[in-house]
C-alpha cells in the first residue's frame, strides 16, 4: 500500500488547491467545505477569484501572478477570502507554479485570523503610542505657565527654518523681549501675581502676531519672537515698537492695575555671513541689552558692526587690565598756584600710562574705553588711593597743599562709590580731608543728577572738597550751582585761551567769575599758557590758575624740586618782574 | 535639472536592442521592468528598447522618492518625460502596462512631440465604478481594503514603528532593506503608488490624446474589464481596440507571443 492511499489531503488542517492557467480550480481538498462552506464539487471548475475579495484580486494580478511567473513561488501573502454567504475571512496564501504548459498552480490557504487580530491590536497600540508620543512632544516643547513653545521648541523651530533657508530664500526677524522691572512686580506683589502677569503678557504678545510668526517663552520674563518675512531695519523696529505699545497698556490682575514696559532687541536673517541659530538668539539678546542701556522700553536693532566694536573694546580692556597689574599707570601732578602771591596751593593729579611700546600715553587715549566698566571703576579707585598716598608723603615732607583727582560721572553714580571711598580713606586716618578734592566734570554723563548731588554732598560732609571742572562748557551750569554746594569752580581752558581775542568768551569768563563770587566759591583758571592770560585773569579777579605757563604736569618725584625752584626763581622770573 | 547620468541611475534605465523605432516599456503597479523579461528577447532585434523602473520601484533610487511628487500619476509621468529629455528621445512608441497606459497619456499630453504612438496593455483610466456611465470594476471600499491588505502584507518596522520613533520632523522616507524579489517595494512607497493608481480618475484625458493609440484588451480581466476598453475606445480619438482571446491582467507575461504579434502589427501599420 502506497503512502498516498494511507493519508489524505483532506485530513490536513490547511486548504489545498490546484488551479490552471485560466485560474480555474482543478482540485480542492475538504478544508474549504469544512471551514468556509464551499463544497468541493461546487469549487472545481470555478474561477479562483470566486473565493477572493476584489482587493485580493488586485494583489493577485499585481504581485502574485508576476511573482509566480518570475520566481515560481510566493509565500505568506495576506488575502481576504469571501465565503459563500459573502462573509470575509483573513487568510494567508502560499503558492507554487510548476512551470508546465497547463500553468498549474498549487495553493495552500490557511486562516490568518490570529495574525489579523495581532495586526488590529498592533494598529491600536500604534494609535495609542502616537497619542502618547504626541502628548510627550507637546509637554517637552511647551512652557507650562504660558502654554507657549519653550526654549527647546524655539531652538528646534529655528534649526528647522534655517535648514529650510538653505533650500529657499525665506527671511525673518528674531526679537528678544525682556520685561522692564518685572522683578519689582514679583517682589512687591508676590510670584503668583508675577505668574499671572507673564500669562497675560504671553497672551497679549501672541494675539498681536500673525499666524506664521512664532512666540516662545525663553525663560523668566524673556520671550523670543520669530517674525516671518523679509524685514528692513525700520519695518522691524516699527512692528516691534507697536508691540511695546501694546504691552504698555494697563494689565488688570486681581483688581490691581499694573503697568509694564519691555525692551526688545532684534536681529535680521539672512545675514552677510553664515550664522547659527544660537548666535542669532545671542545677537537679539545683546541688542535687547543695548535697548535696556539706552533707557528701556524701546527697540534696538542688532548691529553687526557694534559686535566688532564690542570685541575690540573687550580686547582693549583686557590690555588695560594687564597694564594695571603690571603697574604701568602713574599719576602726574600739575601745580595750581596763586598768580598774584606765587603760592603753590595745590596740584591736580593726572593719570598717565607708561606704555612699554608706545611710551607715555595721556588719558584721552585710554579713558573712553573704560567708561562704564568695572576696570574703569578699579582704575578710578587706584587713582584716589595713589593720590592720597602721595598727599600723605608730601604732607609728611612739609609740602602743604591740596590734591585733586578727576572722577568720572559713571564712577560717582556707582552705588558702591561712597563705601569704596570711605574704605580707602580709612587707610589714611591722619590725613586732613580738606586737602583732598574731587573734580567733577560738568560735562560728565550724569543720568541721575539727584543721586550724584547726594553723593557729592556726602563727600563734602566727610570734609572732602568738590570742584566743578571745565565750568561753563556744560549746559546746566547755573542749575548745578543752585543745587550743589561746591568749593571751587574751574574755568575751562577754552575761555582762557580765547578771552584775549573773543569778546563773547571774555564776557562768559567775567560771568563765571561773577557766579563764583555770588555763590562764594573758589576759582581756578585752567589753561594759563601765557603771561597775558595771567595778567588779564588777575585783573578780572581770578588769581588762581594752572597751565603750561606755570608748569606742565610732572611725575611726583620731580615735584618737590619744582616747588623749590618755583619759590626761589621761577615765580620771580615769570610774574614779579613783569607785574606791576 | 538632473544630468543624463543622474536620470539613468535614478530610474534604473536600460537600453537594449537596435532598430529605427524606439519603444519605451513601462511597467505597471506592483513590480518593475523585469515584467518585460518575456518580451524583450523577441523585440530587441527589431526595436530600440528603453526600459526603466519608476522611482520607488525595482532598482530605482529610493532616495529620490518624495510623496509630494509621487502622490499623483503626474509625478510618474514626469519620470517618463525626464527620461525622454535625458536621452533626447523622439517619436517614442510608449508601451504601458495597466496604470502606465494612463501615465503614458499624461506624458504624451505634456510633451506630444516626443511620442509617436501609445500601445496600452490592459489599461484603465479609472478603476472606480462611476455609475451610470462608467464601471471601472471597483467600489471605493474595495480599494480601501486593498490599502488595508497592503498594510497587512507589509507589517513591520519600517511601516509601523519607525516613523513614530523618528518623529514628525523626519521628512525623509525610510529606506528599508528590500529582498531581492522583483516585486519587493518599500511599503510606504507602494502604498503611495497604490493610492495614486487606484483612486484616480483620468478619463478626462482621453479626448485630448493626439497620437494614435492601440488598446490591447483581455477578454477576461478583473482589473480592466472589456467595458473599460470599450469606454476608452469610444472616448479616445484615433484609437484602436484589440480584444484578445486571453485571460488575466498581465498579458505581456502570460501571453507574450500574442502581445508581440500585436505590437509588430501596430508598428507596421
Amino acid at each position: 500500500m502506497s503512502t498516498s492511499t494511507l493519508f489524505s489531503l483532506d485530513d490536513f488542517p490547511v486548504g489545498c488547491m490546484v488551479t490552471d492557467n485560466k485560474r480555474r480550480i482543478l482540485y480542492s481538498n475538504h478544508y474549504f467545505e469544512k471551514y468556509y462552506g464551499y463544497s468541493v464539487s461546487g469549487l472545481v471548475g470555478t474561477d479562483l477569484f470566486t473565493l477572493l475579495s476584489k482587493a485580493s484580486q488586485i494583489i493577485y494580478e499585481a504581485y502574485i501572478m508576476p511573482l509566480l511567473l518570475q520566481e515560481t513561488c510566493c509565500d505568506e501573502i495576506r488575502l481576504t477570502l469571501v465565503t459563500p454567504s459573502k462573509g470575509k475571512v483573513p487568510v494567508s496564501v502560499s503558492a507554487f507554479f510548476d512551470g508546465s504548459s497547463d500553468g498549474n498552480v498549487y495553493w495552500s490557504i490557511s486562516s490568518a485570523s490570529r495574525s489579523d487580530q495581532l495586526f488590529e491590536e498592533l494598529t491600536e497600540t500604534k494609535k495609542l503610542l502616537e497619542q502618547k508620543v504626541s502628548v510627550l512632544r507637546t509637554l517637552s516643547d511647551t512652557d507650562p505657565l504660558t502654554g507657549l513653545p519653550n526654549r527647546a521648541a524655539l531652538t528646534k523651530y529655528l534649526d528647522h527654518k534655517m535648514l529650510d533657508q538653505k533650500r529657499s530664500d525665506i527671511a525673518f526677524a528674531l526679537a528678544f523681549v525682556d520685561l522692564d522691572g518685572f522683578k519689582e512686580i514679583n517682589d512687591r506683589h508676590g510670584h503668583h501675581v508675577g505668574d499671572k502677569v507673564l500669562k497675560l503678557v504671553a497672551e497679549r504678545l501672541a494675539s498681536n502676531l500673525r499666524s506664521d510668526d512664532l512666540i516662545a517663552r525663553f525663560g523668566g520674563d524673556e520671550f523670543v519672537i520669530f517674525l516671518n518675512g523679509r524685514f528692513s531695519a525700520s519695518l522691524a523696529e516699527e512692528s516691534l515698537t507697536r508691540l511695546i505699545d501694546k504691552l504698555s497698556e494697563t494689565f488688570s490682575i486681581d483688581l490691581m492695575h499694573l503697568k509694564l514696559s519691555a525692551s526688545i532687541g532684534v536681529t535680521l536673517y539672512p545675514q552677510a555671513k553664515e550664522v547659527q541659530p544660537d548666535q542669532l538668539i545671542r545677537q537679539a539678546d545683546q541688542a535687547m541689552y543695548q535697548a535696556k542701556l539706552a533707557g528701556k522700553s524701546q527697540v534696538c536693532l542688532f548691529n553687526i558692526d557694534n559686535e566688532v566694536v564690542q570685541k575690540e573694546r573687550y580686547s582693549e580692556l583686557l590690555t588695560i587690565k594687564t597694564a594695571m597689574k603690571a603697574d604701568q599707570f602713574e599719576l602726574y601732578y600739575q601745580p595750581k598756584i596763586n598768580m598774584r602771591t606765587g603760592e603753590v596751593f595745590g596740584v591736580e593729579a593726572l593719570i598717565r600710562w607708561n606704555h612699554p611700546v608706545e611710551g607715555v600715553k595721556g588719558p584721552a587715549t585710554f579713558l573712553p574705553v573704560l567708561s562704564n566698566t568695572s576696570t574703569g571703576l578699579a582704575l578710578g579707585r587706584w587713582v584716589i588711593t595713589k593720590a592720597l598716598c602721595q598727599l600723605q608723603i608730601w604732607l609728611q615732607k612739609g609740602l602743604d597743599l591740596q590734591i585733586s583727582v578727576n572722577i568720572d560721572g559713571y564712577h560717582l553714580q556707582h552705588p558702591q562709590f561712597l563705601r569704596d571711598l570711605s574704605v580707602i580713606l580709612s587707610d589714611f586716618p591722619n590725613l586732613p580731608k580738606k586737602r583732598f578734592e574731587i573734580e567733577v566734570l560738568e560735562t560728565s554723563t550724569i543720568e541721575d543728577v539727584g543721586h550724584v548731588y547726594s553723593v557729592l554732598n556726602a563727600c563734602r560732609l566727610m570734609g572732602i572738597r568738590i570742584s566743578l571742572d571745565d565750568f561753563g562748557t556744560g549746559y546746566s551750569s547755573l542749575s548745578h550751582l543752585r543745587d550743589l554746594s561746591v568749593d571751587t569752580l574751574k574755568i575751562d581752558r577754552s575761555f582762557v585761551k580765547n578771552m584775549l581775542t573773543s569778546s563773547s568768551d571774555l564776557a562768559i569768563l567775567k560771568g563765571v567769575i561773577g557766579f563764583a563770587r555770588a555763590f562764594e566759591c573758589g576759582l581756578v583758571a585752567e589753561g594759563v599758557e601765557t603771561l597775558e592770560h595771567s595778567q588779564l585773569l588777575i585783573e578780572l579777579g581770578c588769581e588762581c590758575g594752572q597751565g603750561y605757563y606755570i608748569a606742565k604736569p610732572m611725575p611726583a618725584g620731580a615735584f618737590p624740586a619744582w616747588v623749590d625752584e618755583w619759590y626761589q626763581t621761577e615765580f620771580q622770573a615769570k610774574y614779579k618782574n613783569s607785574l606791576i | 535639472m538632473l544630468t543624463k547620468e543622474q536620470v539613468m541611475v535614478r530610474n534604473n534605465v536600460t537600453i537594449v536592442g537596435t532598430g529605427e523605432k524606439t519603444l519605451m516599456l513601462a511597467h505597471g503597479f506592483g513590480c518593475d521592468q523585469q515584467v518585460w523579461h518575456y518580451l524583450v528577447p523577441k523585440l530587441k532585434d527589431d526595436y530600440r528598447l528603453v526600459l526603466f523602473d519608476y522611482v520607488g520601484s525595482g532598482q530605482s533610487q529610493l532616495s529620490a522618492f518624495s510623496e509630494a511628487r509621487y502622490h499623483s500619476l503626474e509625478g510618474y509621468a514626469q519620470d517618463v518625460i525626464d527620461i525622454c529629455e535625458a536621452l533626447d528621445l523622439n517619436q517614442v512608441h510608449f508601451v504601458g502596462h495597466s496604470v502606465s497606459g494612463t501615465i503614458g497619456l499624461l506624458a504624451s499630453t505634456a510633451q506630444p512631440e516626443r511620442f509617436a504612438s501609445q500601445i496600452m496593455i490592459c489599461p484603465s483610466p479609472c478603476f472606480l465604478n462611476m455609475p451610470p456611465d462608467y464601471y471601472g470594476g471597483f467600489e471605493r471600499s474595495d480599494l480601501e481594503e486593498l490599502i488595508g491588505l497592503m498594510d497587512r502584507n507589509y507589517i513591520g518596522w519600517a511601516n509601523y514603528l519607525a516613523p513614530l520613533v523618528m518623529g514628525p520632523e523626519s521628512s525623509e522616507l525610510l529606506v528599508g532593506e528590500l529582498s531581492s524579489s522583483f516585486c519587493s517595494t518599500d511599503p510606504v512607497v507602494a502604498k503611495i503608488f497604490a493610492k495614486a493608481t487606484f483612486f484616480s480618475d483620468y478619463r478626462y484625458l482621453l479626448p485630448h490624446v493626439k497620437q494614435p493609440t492601440v488598446i490591447l484588451q483581455s477578454e477576461q480581466d478583473t482589473l480592466a474589464n472589456p467595458k473599460v476598453g470599450d469606454y476608452m475606445r469610444a472616448h479616445m480619438p484615433n484609437s484602436t481596440l484589440r480584444l484578445l482571446a486571453s485571460h488575466g491582467h498581465c498579458l505581456h507575461m502570460t501571453h507574450p507571443e500574442l502581445v508581440l504579434q500585436e505590437i509588430n502589427a501596430w508598428l507596421r501599420s
